[in-house]
């Protein structure tokens, strides 16, 4: 274990493995993993194998969703069918994301199906300019947002888009509906990290840490575990409006 | 005479990003009629189909033919949300300020 205090840096070499680490953390929930764990993974840099980085040109990405569902081969055939549109709408919306707002030219996911724990892990991460930095350069909602990387995260779960058009609402479902989507339809458990912030919703909570500073994510991550099953009254169009 | 469009031609059997509808948009003669045939287009993202609405209720004179169930509830679901006001929790959601790592665990494993 590193003796210094460890520091969470976002260069291109080492985000496999912080993010296979963080993705097992926050995923796992928010339950009682130790952070510790994901930084001496992110010093020891083991990379996993079920990520993927893609260009965010659309052939690219539609490649990456494709290839990320593929992931999904060990689950029940019939749960695969049951998956593929929560998971196609949240991968579709998160990318979405990335190619709108992040600035920058790559995007990373990562999708694991974990047979013995029946859950699917998925991150979808990229290095631009933060959630935080979307809403600077978009000069929009700056009177609520100060200077936080935790106040935009809150505005992003509640749905404030820098680019609506002039008389709607039109946009900031990307975050919003997913994150109700996978708690409340699926059963599952959401966070963000981007900037210095963590936002962590599940089942039981629901909260935005302001990290310390020696965490600081270059960038925007979403993280998401799932359980394998789909309960039977899921519906994907009551989170989609 | 409007010109048809096979969109699963185009882009396939699933519409994932907003840009792929914005390229089409871009692909389009302002002066010309069209008819998106979106037979065989079966997943269409929320922001696609956003896109879409902003295509066929602009100026451009744009139509959808032989719409998929699937596809058809997610534009739906955009045009109500053009017209109703936007649902937001009217619960805060507490910012927690941790000056160091361990007051982060702390967090992490606290229910």
């Amino acid at each position: 274990m590193p003796s210094t205090t460890p520091k969470i840096v976002s260069f291109e070499d080492t985000l496999s493995a912080f993010f296979a680490a963080i993705t097992t953390v926050v995923a796992s929930s928010i339950v009682s993993l130790p952070l510790q764990q994901a930084l001496i993974s992110l010093y020891n840099q083991n990379p996993l194998p079920d990520i993927c980085q893609f260009a965010l040109d659309d052939e690219s990405a539609s490649v990456a969703i494709n290839q990320l569902k593929k992931n999904l081969r060990t689950c029940p055939p019939e749960q695969v069918k049951l998956l593929n549109s929560p998971l196609t709408y949240l991968l579709d919306e998160l990318i979405c994301n990335i190619q709108q707002h992040a600035q920058t030219d790559k995007g990373y996911a990562y999708l694991h199906h974990d047979a013995a724990q029946h859950c699917i892990d998925i991150a979808i991460a990229d290095l631009g300019i933060t959630i935080y930095g979307s809403y600077v350069a978009a000069q929009k909602h700056l009177d609520k947002l100060g200077d936080s990387d935790a106040e935009a995260l809150n505005l992003a779960q509640n749905g404030y888009s820098v680019k609506n058009l002039p008389d709607t609402e039109n946009r900031g479902y990307g975050i919003s509906s997913n994150m109700r989507m996978v708690v409340k339809g699926l059963g599952g458990e959401f966070a963000v990290l981007s900037g210095n912030a963590l936002l962590l919703y599940s089942q039981d909570t629901k909260k935005i840490l302001s990290l310390p500073s020696e965490i600081d994510f270059k960038g925007t991550m979403i993280i998401v575990r799932i359980p394998d099953q789909v309960p039977n009254n899921f519906n994907l169009y009551t989170y989609t409006s | 005479m409007k010109q048809i469009i096979n969109i699963q031609e185009k882009f396939g059997a699933e519409l994932h990003t907003r840009q792929m509808v914005e390229r089409l948009a871009a692909s389009l003669n302002a002066a010309d009629s069209y008819l998106l045939d979106m037979s065989g287009v079966m997943q269409i993202s929320r922001s696609a189909a956003d896109e879409l609405y902003n295509l066929t209720h602009g100026d451009m004179n744009v139509d959808l033919i032989n719409v998929e169930p699937f596809v058809e509830k997610m534009l739906s679901a955009v045009k109500l949300g053009r017209f109703l006001p936007r649902q937001r929790s009217t619960t805060d959601t507490p910012i927690i300020h941790c000056e160091t790592i361990g007051n982060v665990l702390q967090q992490l494993s606290a229910r």
